[in-house]
């Protein structure tokens, strides 16, 4: 049937490729194969009794409401537990038409896509960033200026000459997106410092912020530092959250916090993308928090995975061969960043298979290309005995790269 | 930031977004004894709460599984449940690969648009049709073309030369659009002729059939049409399916069968959009259908919703002007009225001054018109509010002057 259809689908159906890591999951599934490369949570850290419990009780307590159709801005219960709950990231309460609940919050950049791109416009993003998202804007037919990143993350100071230069190219930049926390795929915190230029340069250019921050949460050492939310004054950014990392991927439940301008434009959008987000999932995520769970789990969950962070350090620093590797020690989220300025990630990646271990190669995560020599691994999913396994295969597989039989 | 500096970020669909003229409307009928015949609601006492709440039970058994992120396509037990229980009406068990699992059937007409429009190209539209489904084009540049509708649903006789004079004017066209069971707003349902005709039509024009049916589960007489994706041989049609009637619209779960090759395409936009449709939702709806409810609730449904529709024909009956022209619906949510001589913008004030809702005709044509007609739905209010209803609005629009 593809002659029937092929000529009738829009231009940019032509150009849609899958998600190069949904794409590599297929691969990775295979019987055998030890995978750091999905961004997952580990199932074994998922409340489930207490969900259960959450999702039962409201049923019985709300079930008429909950299953009607809900509007389209979240579960009012819902949005009020997070107005408060995030209240101290956020530097105040939100209020109520400061908040959207999502699916995801994969439909946060979505919506706000759907509010501000035209095909041909500019996003501003860190050099590497999480190809879901770049996925997303370039369906939308953005383009993208990108800046290089290290350890404390975005260099923030390189930015006004870049915008500098999309203002001569007459290129119209339409928001920066950025993760601020344990970056996905880089793992780097963009420091105090830079946030606080970071929201300036914003304000003086005007243009807006995405900070994306699925991970914020989940800090294993260190202090929290301020969102650039709380760093703004003038209504700036927009702040993009996720249940799936702090509870579970599968209630697909996020949220977007931003000027009441923004957030109703991009409920508008949200009316005719899909009506309003599963009102039976909000409503037992917010049965979840309001029973205490939340807060009673985070701190579970933070330790299981700080374990496995540590573990996975551990690992890699007996079996990699530490003078062809380099990574900066995320101080929490889910991923490590490994550079290897001698081995291109290609070849590595299929070595790496033969011997039974994944992971995702960077370049996907570069929008305007770059990252051969770089590769992500997760280190939540994994169990113990895998990730030292692994580590052992990954570090066989480097050295026959550098050494071919 | 001020109104205006967004204003000036705002990308062409955004600037031009406007909140729906239905949601604004309904802001005005949030009043005390306001009996609301307006939003297209389901009935919440007739929501099978205790059994979808012993399908949770699924979270105990499965919980590591169905918390985790989601396949795109679908949680797979909930795609074979569907094909199987849908065999029927779609002529034949439909495989996986063709299946998507969605955010309620609304999602289906944005990912279906993401794949096939382009600013600028045409859909065909039934006049009136659904609302929601013309705004989620309207944000994708589509053009309308609309095609009059009877009591057998769009005249599909009219297409060839539709069809014929746009492509003259270079129009592109890329789909055409109907909801054949009990539409929405009309209550109409497409002949077993007319959707013969129509997919001889899509045949000879090369043009594909969206086939959007949320309520044809939802039949209180009469015998059911055969759908046309299950007369269709040439992977012309996709068909989209929805829980918001049969069971519960809050748990957001529809899904899209199509050809392989087109669902693969709408895979791959909607890994973009939400990644997956809640998984946790997808479960528990997999398992109240695997536990038999869905089977033995649906009767109950249909009891229900028969009896109102019944209450509101004999109530109409009795207050509606005799020029009144409307047809009772053999299925869905929705009466379809046209009072000659009314501007129902008018009434609808009037109307609810006395305390009584519905939506006005014009917001379901592409480009306005139906200003004498308007839009009740029978399954929301209660029974006892249907007939004082009725009699409120027959008094507005004795008020107006109507006959």
């Amino acid at each position: 049937m593809s002659s029937f259809w092929e000529p009738l689908y829009g231009r940019a159906t032509r150009s849609l490729k899958p998600s190069p890591i949904r794409e590599m999951l297929h691969l990775t599934r295979r019987p055998g194969i030890i995978s750091f490369a999905g961004g997952m949570p580990d199932p074994a850290a998922f409340p489930v009794d207490a969900f259960r419990e959450a999702a039962n009780r409201i049923l019985e307590e709300q079930g008429r409401d909950i299953l009607q159709y809900g509007t389209t801005e979240g579960y009012p219960p819902l949005k009020s537990f997070l107005s408060s709950w995030t209240a101290p990231r956020m530097g105040k309460a939100l209020a109520e038409d400061e908040l959207l609940i999502t699916a995801g919050s994969t439909q946060v950049v979505d919506l706000l896509s759907w509010a501000t791109i035209d095909p041909g416009d500019s996003i501003v993003c860190e050099e590497a960033t999480f190809l879901g998202s770049t996925g997303t804007m370039r369906n939308h037919g953005a383009s993208f200026i990108t800046v290089p990143c290290d350890a404390e993350g975005m260099k923030v100071d390189l930015l006004p000459a870049l915008l500098e230069g999309a203002k001569e190219k007459g290129q119209k930049v339409k928001y920066i997106y950025t993760i601020p926390n344990f970056h996905n795929p880089l793992g780097c915190t963009l420091s105090l410092e830079r946030r606080r230029l970071l929201v300036r340069i914003a304000q003086e250019w005007g243009i807006p912020i995405l900070e994306d921050d699925p991970y914020g949460y989940i800090r294993y050492d260190g202090e929290h530092l301020p969102t650039l939310f709380e760093l703004d004054d003038r209504g700036i950014v927009i702040y993009a959250g996720s249940f799936s990392k702090i509870l579970a991927p599968g209630t697909r439940v996020g949220w977007a916090a931003g000027d009441r301008e923004i957030v109703r434009k991009m409920a508008v959008f949200k009316q005719a993308v899909d009506v309003c987000t599963s009102v039976v999932a909000q409503a037992q995520v917010y049965k979840y928090c309001e029973l205490g769970y939340l807060d009673a789990f985070l701190p579970k969950i933070i330790a299981h995975y700080r374990k496995k962070r540590d573990d996975f350090e551990t690992a890699m620093r007996r079996s990699l061969p530490m003078e062809e590797v380099s990574w900066v020690k995320p101080q929490g989220g889910y991923f490590y960043w490994l550079q290897t300025p001698r081995v291109l990630a290609r070849e590595l990646f299929d070595r790496a298979i033969e011997k039974q271990v994944a992971f995702v190669l960077g370049e996907p995560f570069f929008p305007n290309g770059g990252g051969e020599r770089a590769f992500r691994m997760c280190f939540t999913f994994a169990s113990p005995e895998q990730t030292e396994e692994g580590m052992n295969r990954l570090g066989d597989a480097i050295r026959d790269c550098l050494s071919p039989a | 930031m001020s109104e205006k500096a967004w204003q000036d970020l705002y990308s062409q669909v955004g600037a031009a977004l406007k909140p729906s003229p239905i949601r604004e409307l309904l802001k005005l009928t949030k009043k005390p004894g306001m009996i609301s015949f307006a939003g297209g609601n389901p009935d919440p006492a007739i929501f099978p709460v205790k059994e979808f709440a012993e399908a949770a039970h699924i979270f105990a058994e499965r919980g590591q599984e169905v918390l985790q992120y989601g396949m795109t396509e679908g949680f797979e037990p909930l795609k074979s449940f569907l094909a199987e229980w849908m065999a029927p009406k779609m002529g034949r068990v439909t495989q996986s690969e063709e299946m998507l699992i969605t955010t309620g059937s609304q999602q289906v007409t944005d990912l279906f648009c993401s794949v096939m429009v382009d600013p600028g190209d045409t859909v065909i539209v039934e006049e009136p049709t659904y609302p929601g489904a013309l705004h989620t084009m309207r944000n994708h540049r589509v053009r309308f073309l609309g095609v009059p509708c009877d009591e057998n649903g769009m005249q599909v006789d009219l297409l060839p030369e539709i069809i014929g004079k746009a492509r003259a004017e270079g129009q592109k066209i890329k789909f055409i659009y109907t909801i054949v069971n009990f539409q929405n707003p009309s209550g109409y349902t497409l002949s077993a002729e007319r959707r013969r005709r129509l997919l001889e039509i899509s045949v000879e024009t090369g043009i594909p059939i969206y086939e959007d049916d949320p309520y044809g589960l939802l039949r209180y007489n009469g015998t059911d049409e055969p759908t046309i994706f299950s007369m269709d041989t040439q992977g012309m049609v996709i068909y989209a399916g929805s829980f918001s009637k049969i069971l519960a619209p809050g748990s957001r779960v529809g899904w899209v069968v199509s050809p392989k090759e087109v669902t693969r395409k709408m895979v791959m936009v909607k890994q973009g959009v939400d990644m997956c449709t809640s998984v946790v939702a997808q479960a528990a709806v997999y398992e109240y259908c695997r536990l038999g409810y869905l089977d033995s609730h649906l009767p109950k449904i249909l009891d229900h919703y028969r009896k109102k529709r019944d209450a509101m024909a004999e109530a109409f009956n009795r207050v509606l002007p005799s020029n009144a022209v409307y047809s009772v619906p053999e299925g869905g949510f929705f009466f379809w009225i046209r009072l000659p001589g009314v501007d129902t913008k008018e009434l609808f004030y009037k109307a609810v001054e006395k305390g009584v809702a519905f939506v006005v005709g014009d917001s379901f044509y592409p480009y306005g018109g139906g200003s004498d007609t308007l839009r009740t739905c029978f399954t929301f209010a209660q029974p006892e509010e249907i007939g004082e209803g009725a009699r409120r609005l027959g008094l507005a629009i004795s008020e107006l002057g109507g006959k």
